[in-house]
């Protein structure tokens, strides 16, 4: 009898043994992440810019709010500016190199914008290269969300006369320019 | 016999999950690939002012004393048209009546359109120095004219020769065998050449 009370006892403690642990406390937890799809679409109002005629080593500028960009889509997204040679119409192969330093010369024109409502009342220049939008000497321009919005104005700077007549300075007239500048919405 | 069973179905469970996570992790990556950025565009358009000017050397030509139907003629190269605008252009010419200028609304020569002259009815033609041959030059009250040199060039190393003929009309009238017409002293006509950027 004492052998099998003895046993049903250690039966019962090594039974209880590996329950022991599951009395303390523990949390565990699932981290879940999931993404959406992001759209990224901007829109650009004004979307053209026509000077008129234009003369030599003379600076065009735009109102500083004349073109407002918008994002359009769900996302956090940077702006960014590029320009282009400007090219003769009836002749693309003649054209205005666009200045990388915001300076003009010969058959060189120079491009530059201004955000709205920047202090620093200057323009920075747009070259041939994709350049993130900065207002002045702040951080870049970000659009946060949809129907967030920046304004901001153009100035162009045409090149310097292709030739004198007399005292006077002129271009091969009756030309007829054209550039575009394609601005970008990219996702940090 | 128990146990392996179970390791073995708890891995198929693991593996299983872990391609399940990774498939999961990479659709949504998929999606924001097919679209990282958007563009828009702005089109500048511009025109570089255009000047057009044309110089006329000499700006005149006296004939002298002319009779009836006497034709009066300019060198072919007595005249040098210049383009100092800044465009190429194409000219165009074009007469008008001559007017007795002491008078000029009572007595006066009507440009011919055809090439012959006849009574106050007188000729105009122009040649080109490079040319063998006289082209009337006729009235167009309204409009520019006929083309006269297309594709003007700018500057003088562009510029371009010419000369005038004129005839004049038929005697008003004659006395002691001499012809006349009714009026005697100076008649004045004007060439008008016009510049349109080609």
């Amino acid at each position: 009898m004492n052998m099998r009370t003895i046993s049903i006892i250690l039966i019962i403690t090594l039974a209880l043994i590996p329950c022991l642990p599951t009395l303390a406390e523990d949390n565990g937890a699932v981290t879940i992440t999931m993404l959406t799809d992001k759209h990224i679409e901007i829109t650009l109002e004004p979307t053209e810019w026509n000077i008129g005629d234009v003369e030599p080593n003379t600076e065009y500028v735009t109102s500083p709010t004349w073109c407002t960009v918008t994002n359009s889509g769900n996302c956090v997204v940077d702006i960014h500016i590029e320009g282009e040679d400007a090219v003769w119409v009836d002749s693309p192969a003649t054209k205005w190199t666009l200045s990388g330093n915001g300076d003009n010369a010969q058959s060189t024109y120079a491009l530059g914008y201004h955000i709205a409502y920047d202090d620093a009342d200057s323009y920075t220049t747009i070259t041939a290269s994709d350049t993130q939008m900065q207002k002045g000497n702040e951080d870049p321009i970000r659009l946060i969300d949809s129907n967030d919005s920046k304004q901001f104005g153009l100035r162009l700077l045409t090149p310097k006369a292709d030739f004198l007549a007399g005292e006077m300075e002129y271009f091969y007239g009756g030309r007829e320019m054209k550039v575009t500048i394609t601005v970008s919405a990219v996702v940090d | 016999m128990m146990l392996p069973s179970k390791l073995a179905v708890h891995l198929d469970i693991q593996i299983t999950s872990i391609i399940l996570a990774i498939a999961l992790s990479v659709t949504p990556s998929l999606a924001v690939l097919a679209q990282e950025s958007d563009n828009e565009a702005i089109t500048i358009t511009m025109t570089t002012k255009a000047v057009i000017e044309i110089e006329l050397d000499p700006p005149n030509w006296e004939t002298g004393t002319i009779r009836p139907e006497e034709e009066k003629k300019t060198e072919k190269d007595h005249f040098t048209i210049i383009n100092n605008g800044n465009c190429e252009v194409d000219t165009y010419i074009k007469g008008e009546d001559a007017v007795w200028i002491d008078a000029p609304d009572t007595y006066k020569w009507e440009l011919s359109n055809d090439g012959s002259n006849g009574t106050q009815r007188y000729v105009l033609w122009y040649e080109r120095a490079n040319a063998t041959s006289y082209t009337p030059i006729k009235k167009d009250k309204n409009g520019f004219g006929d083309l006269f040199i297309p594709n003007l060039g700018i500057g003088e190393g562009s510029s371009r020769k010419f000369g005038l003929k004129l005839k004049a009309p038929l005697a008003d009238f004659a006395k002691d065998g001499i012809e006349y017409f009714y009026e005697g002293g100076e008649m004045e006509t004007i060439v008008t050449i016009s510049g349109v950027i080609a």
